[in-house]
């Protein structure tokens, strides 16, 4: 198999062994040029292929097959990490050690983690390449107009109208009548809707525009028919801007001036050219919208379906990473990313046996806590609290059993166990308590409905979800250097009683 | 072919100097590569080193070149600097009364006293489960000790850690090493500060001072279970310890790779550059009489005899006969003599005789004798 290697990496590997062993025995140098070689490929395949962004790109298998392939890669390097170890031959430790070992092993993991990303990342690229976030938007919003304009007689130009009645008491109970679901468009359909009290107070807050109140218990509600035959909020949200809604449709369009018939021939056209640009080739079309609009306003343009189509895949495309889906993405990531990272270096650190007895203990622990909370019949509002409680007070029990390590003669394997234990839970530990913060929050004022909507509340909450977590791992990548690793030494040092 | 010793330099004090011509007289070449290897690496000057490197690499491919004339040139470079050098004998490890008790079992390792300094062999030597073993990972700190102390007097490092780091450990069962064998040694180099070219060299000359540069670029299955005991060693060597700990080093090796084994641990245990002291339990008794400075008889758990401390009295030989056994052991009961049989051979004591004495009155009662060995100075008299 060496034959195979080139010879630059050889050269790099001998360099690395004979200069700084701690970053050769983790073979950084070999597999980060690998999962880099791995990246050109993929990448190279893909632009090679020339994907059409406006069709299924098959990127979720495209994705299987890269995961099953880091999967792979990192259980070659995790046996090559078997075979030397300077810190159980108990060689010269360089300064921050613990650091470099550790941001090695994240970078490395990281590097194989995101790999199976990668489609979606050039998916993204491409996407963005081909067509603007401005282009799109325009193009939806005058594709909206048109088919508006084109179909003027056959769509509603009237607004619908509900009526609500309200009734005190709770709703569900004694039998009796109101429904206090959310709103849809099924209620339409209904000449009169009864609701609680309570329901009617939190609808009136989010709808003052529309409703008018008639007397104490009734009320009329306005709803302007549905003009968009395209989404194109995801468009408009990303480019920041305001975009078309249904009632300056029906102010622009409905009780605007009508075209003439020349004008109208010309956007027939521009349609046509819109919808050709667009057009997916999907051998089976997903798009149920346009369905449900044929249904309802007897419009269906030729080509509309291919077009929605592609429309629904280049969103998909464009916008896959941008901020509020990726980090939906990158925060699991992240929390696996150090929980696989910390695993390593633990396993790195440890005597074998301690290792694998810590994984068994903490299989035992979890057990053990979910009997505990399962016996204790906690209810589920109070789960995030008592759960955090447990978890907070194995922390300082670990902890206090970690922190012995410094004074004790011989090895303890339970306080090894411990400091594992703390190890692995300690980056998790601010992000728990921001959520059992957060979680008594909602607990105490959603039933008020002070917190609904409040969309700077839940920025808020947000954001401090996401800095609970990078403070856990800046806290955890402190401790390995200054705490954890000091401890590590000694307890692998210690004579066995 | 050779050419004879008075050729070479006629003035070489050193006493490594006068070893060297002294194998090269009696043709054991071998031997004299091996000596001038060390006696390169105790002068640390790397261009002596690379030489007698190259000379031992050039025996090695030719075994018909004239070593007397290729070495003699160096030889007298080597002499002025090694009979500068000087050997403070300097005590590494004092270990008072450490015992051991296991929380499970019955055994316990009783109090026992060792003492041990730079260029000492210690050799620890007892009948299977008397505690050899837990004797030697309590002085190496895999074992805690239940009583008594361990002070490494030499040891600059008050870290549990960095002081295993100079007290290395080989146990019986050496753990399977992954890779490239000389890349093993290169990381036990370079975990050790020593790196780049002084890491290449040194791996080099660990290489071809314990003849194993034939295998450096196979891996361990590929090798037999002597010379991973060797490789082990080489191994351990590069991490340049102060105290060599070694668990039954001898256990599957032949006879003639225990002797060259025990030897090498002799000449590298006294170094001039590295000196280390060196504990080694077996139970080749004879072979590690030879090279101990001392010995400790463990048994039960307790150290019955110290070579150190110890003052043997009285003869103990012995004797393989063909002779009928009952007639043997009446023989000597006549003769004031005490005789028990071991199964294959009889062992014979003696308060007032000489071991010469015991021989000559055997040849004179006309006793069929096969095999007979003093043995009044050995720990294998402990051995009933």
């Amino acid at each position: 198999m060496a034959q195979f290697i080139p010879e630059f990496l050889k050269k790099i590997s001998r360099s690395r062994l004979l200069r700084r062993p701690t970053s050769w025995s983790t073979l950084i140098h070999w597999a980060l040029p690998v999962i880099l070689i791995l990246y050109v490929l993929v990448a190279a395949l893909f632009y090679l292929s020339n994907l059409n962004v406006l069709n299924d790109s098959a990127d979720e298998s495209w994705s299987m097959i890269l995961a099953f392939l880091s999967f792979v890669c990192a259980v070659v390097w995790l046996v090559y990490l078997l075979r030397f170890n300077v810190f159980k031959r108990f060689g010269h430790l360089p300064k921050l050690y613990y650091w470099r070992q550790f941001l090695s092993f994240t970078l490395i993991l990281g590097a194989l983690i995101f790999l199976p990303t990668l489609p979606q990342w050039l998916l993204t690229i491409q996407a963005n390449q081909k067509f603007t976030s401005v282009e799109l938007a325009d193009d939806i919003d005058e594709m909206n107009r048109s088919i508006l304009l084109l179909n003027i007689d056959k769509v509603p130009k009237e607004w619908r109208v509900v009526n609500f009645e309200v009734f005190a008491g709770e709703a569900g109970k004694n039998g009796n009548p109101y429904d206090d679901g959310y709103y849809d468009d099924r209620h339409v359909q209904e000449q009169t809707r009864k609701v609680s009290e309570r329901w009617m107070k939190d609808f009136l807050r989010d709808n003052t525009d529309s409703l008018i109140k008639i007397s104490n218990n009734k009320y009329v509600m306005y709803i302007c028919p549905d003009y968009s035959f395209f989404y194109q909020d995801a468009a408009n949200r990303y480019l920041g801007r305001e975009w078309s809604s249904d009632e300056k449709l029906f102010n622009d369009v409905v009780l605007g001036p009508k075209p003439s018939q020349s004008e109208l021939n010309m956007m027939g056209k521009r349609l046509k050219v819109l919808f050709s640009k667009y057009k997916s080739t999907n051998p089976y079309l997903s798009s149920n919208y346009s369905s449900e609009k044929n249904w309802k306003y007897r419009v269906k343009p030729k080509g509309f379906d291919a077009a929605d189509e592609g429309i629904d895949e280049l969103i998909y495309k464009k916008y896959l990473f941008a901020y509020g889906n990726w980090k939906e993405l990158y925060l699991p990531i992240l929390m696996f990313l150090t929980f696989l990272s910390s695993l390593l270096f633990l396993f790195r650190h440890n005597h074998n046996k301690v290792f694998f007895w810590s994984l068994l203990s903490g299989a035992l622990l979890f057990f053990l806590s979910v009997i505990i909370l399962v016996f204790t019949e906690v209810h589920y509002q109070d789960f995030s609290l008592v759960c955090g409680s447990l978890i907070s007070t194995y922390l300082f029990i670990f902890m206090f059993l970690s922190i012995r390590i410094r004074s004790q003669k011989n090895f303890s394997l339970l306080s090894s166990i411990a400091l594992n234990f703390f190890t692995v839970l300690i980056p998790f530990i601010p992000l728990m308590w921001v959520r059992m913060y957060y979680d008594q929050l909602h607990r105490r004022y959603d039933s008020t409905a002070v917190l609904r909507n409040n969309t700077e509340y839940f920025a808020l909450e947000d954001l401090h979800t996401e800095l609970s977590l990078l403070l856990g791992v800046l806290i955890l990548f402190l401790l390995i250097q200054f705490f954890i690793g000091p401890l590590l030494k000694k307890a692998y040092s210690l004579p066995r009683a | 072919m050779f050419r004879p010793h008075s050729t070479l330099v006629p003035k070489m004090f050193a006493p490594q100097i006068k070893e060297i011509q002294s194998s090269l007289d009696n043709k054991d070449y071998d031997l004299a590569l091996r000596r001038i290897l060390d006696a390169s690496q105790d002068l640390a000057d790397e261009a002596i080193v690379r030489k007698s490197m190259a000379i031992s690499q050039e025996f090695e491919h030719n075994k018909e070149l004239d070593l007397n004339a290729a070495l003699e040139p160096l030889l007298v470079k080597m002499s002025q600097g090694l009979a500068n050098l000087t050997v403070d004998q300097k005590l590494l490890l004092e270990a008072k009364k450490i015992s051991k008790t296991y929380s499970k079992g019955q055994f316990s390792l009783k109090p026992i006293d060792v003492s041990l300094s730079s260029g000492q062999i210690i050799g620890v030597v007892g009948e299977n489960g008397n505690g050899k073993t837990t004797l030697l990972e309590c002085l190496s700190g895999l074992l805690s000790i239940d009583q008594g102390t361990i002070d490494f007097p030499e040891s600059s490092h008050k870290d549990a850690y960095d002081r295993r780091h100079q007290l290395a450990f080989i146990p019986q069962r050496i753990p399977r090493w992954y890779g490239l064998l000389k890349d093993n040694l290169h990381f036990s180099a370079s975990i050790s500060k020593v790196y780049n070219q002084e890491n290449e060299l040194l791996v080099d000359f660990i290489l071809e001072r314990l003849k194993l540069r034939k295998y450096e670029n196979l891996t361990w299955n590929q090798i037999s279970s002597g010379y991973r005991t060797r490789f082990e060693i080489a191994r351990v060597l590069l991490q340049r310890p102060k105290v060599l700990v070694l668990d039954e080093p001898l256990a599957n090796l032949d006879i003639k790779a225990q002797e060259t084994i025990l030897t090498d641990l002799r000449f590298l245990s006294q170094s001039r550059r590295n000196p280390m002291g060196i504990v080694l339990s077996s139970q080749q008794l004879h072979e590690v009489e030879k090279v101990a400075d001392s010995v400790l008889m463990i048994k039960d758990g307790r150290c019955i005899f110290s070579s150190a401390t110890d003052e043997l009295k009285g003869t103990v030989v012995e004797l393989e006969s063909n002779m009928d056994r009952q007639s043997l052991l009446d023989f000597f009961t006549s003769n004031n003599m005490k005789a028990h049989y071991n199964g294959g051979f009889y062992t014979i004591e003696s308060k007032s005789q000489e071991a010469k004495e015991i021989l000559e009155f055997l040849v004179r009662e006309n006793i069929p004798i096969q095999y007979f060995r003093d043995i009044s100075k050995s720990s294998k008299r402990y051995f009933n």
